[in-house]
């Protein structure tokens, strides 16, 4: 009770002639993507969706398709922990070969997808390896 | 001065196409071009450049720029679609995708000839709906090897003269390589797949004008004349000859010679076919290198 008493005084006192201060802060803390992603998961897919469609980047970085969609044709699959940010290059093995692959990147953090990549077009020989570069942008 | 310039242009960045989608998403589309950079040569996923770079053309009313992006697209994927995109973008490309594939049908109007040792006159009319920049026909008139014939504009045709080498034509072939603006370059037929062209003699009917079919000429070795006339002074002198039944099986000798040949044909190309599919069947390798838009 005594503190309630206090409380209302104080109150009180705040409406007298003082200007009230108001502070307000936003703080940006903008870690580098590169320091937060802890996981990374990579897909190989088909050109095609099984309706016969192309498959472009644009859906999967959007989103619209998800990775496991059952009409993707997944050619490979890697989970890697990225823990070692010097860890930069990754290897998807058993691609089927072909012209046209997708290769789809995928970086998490506790479960939470952080960003992105995709490149396509990507043309694999048999018994061969092909080097590709995937950017990873920040998912809105 | 050139050394300058080319390495000018080996200093310029590949075409960034994820950044040019998230550009062109924003509306900001002088900036999503400047992204992609001047074309689309030097990125691992030149389709999807090409689809960024048309949409964002649209988007700015460029219309010929727009088609030429998809008729760069459509050379790398024919069959290239844009899933969910506004229906004006869908017709564009609709339009474009007719217009291509006609041009991957192009053919040479029938050659009409007056007299042996005339030149051909070769005429094509490619449709409209991708403006064409340069046709080139590639003529295989006596089985010597294609000749580089390219054509020049005349109206809405294109057309050229070639006289044909020495001799009589034996199946006359031919296949169309198209370049439309922008530079995407679109064929009918191949040195593989050539196309037959049609050649008559013009003094006579139009039933001569009729596509003798090759068939005809080299599996029965029958001179033109016999099947239709007109084209007997181009066709190789021929003697016709009958063939002689073989005592065992009452075949024709020629026959067996042909199914013989057929046969071992589709051995080695039985052969041929599991070697490149067990080739296809076993997998490969991608090295991913993994980068960071903040890095």
């Amino acid at each position: 009770m005594p503190r309630l008493l206090f409380l209302f005084g104080l109150a009180l006192a705040a409406c007298g002639d003082g200007a009230v201060i108001e502070l307000s802060a936003t703080v940006h803390a903008d870690a580098l993507l590169k320091d937060e992603v802890k996981h990374l998961t990579l897909f190989a897919f088909g050109p095609q969706l099984s309706d016969g469609k192309f498959l472009p980047c644009s859906i999967l970085i959007e989103r619209v398709i998800r990775p496991l969609d059952p009409r993707l044709e997944q050619l490979a699959r890697t989970d890697v922990d990225f823990s070692d940010p010097a860890t930069r290059r990754v290897t998807l093995d058993g691609v089927t070969a072909g012209s046209n692959r997708v290769v789809y990147v995928e970086a998490t953090a506790s479960g939470v997808a952080l960003a992105n990549g995709c490149t396509d077009g990507v043309t694999v020989d048999a018994g061969q390896i092909t080097t590709v570069d995937v950017m990873l942008y920040r998912l809105p | 001065m050139l050394s300058l310039v080319l390495s000018a242009l080996a200093a310029l960045p590949p075409p960034d196409v994820a950044q040019a989608q998230r550009l062109y998403q924003q509306a900001r589309y002088p900036q999503a071009l400047a992204a992609l950079g001047p074309d689309c040569l030097d990125t691992s996923s030149p389709g999807e450049c090409e689809r960024v770079r048309a949409s964002t053309h649209v988007a700015l009313g460029e219309d010929a720029a727009a088609r030429a992006a998809f008729a760069r697209m459509l050379a790398l994927d024919p069959r290239a679609e844009l899933p969910g995109a506004s229906p004006k973008l869908q017709g564009v490309l609709r339009e474009v995708k007719q217009a291509y594939e006609a041009l991957t049908a192009l053919s040479l109007a029938p050659v009409r000839v007056a007299a042996p040792g005339s030149p051909w006159r070769l005429e094509v009319a490619p449709p409209a709906g991708l403006p064409v920049e340069r046709v080139t026909v590639y003529v295989d008139a006596a089985r010597l090897g294609f000749e580089r014939v390219p054509l020049t504009a005349r109206g809405t045709s294109f057309g050229a003269d070639y006289r044909p080498p020495a001799g009589a034509p034996v199946r006359p072939a031919y296949f169309v390589e198209t370049v439309v603006a922008g530079g995407a370059k679109v064929t009918s037929g191949s040195s593989a797949v050539p196309r037959d062209l049609s050649v008559a003699r013009a003094d006579v009917g139009s039933a001569t004008t009729a596509v003798v079919p090759a068939e005809v000429i080299t599996a029965a070795r029958v001179p033109l004349a016999a099947a239709t006339g007109g084209t007997a002074a181009l066709a190789p002198p021929v003697t016709p000859v009958a063939p002689a039944p073989t005592a065992a099986t009452g075949m024709p000798r020629w026959g067996i010679w042909a199914l013989a040949g057929g046969a071992a044909a589709a051995l080695a190309g039985g052969v041929t076919w599991a070697v490149v599919r067990n080739r296809k069947s076993e997998p490969g390798r991608i090295v991913v290198g993994i980068k960071f838009e903040d890095q």
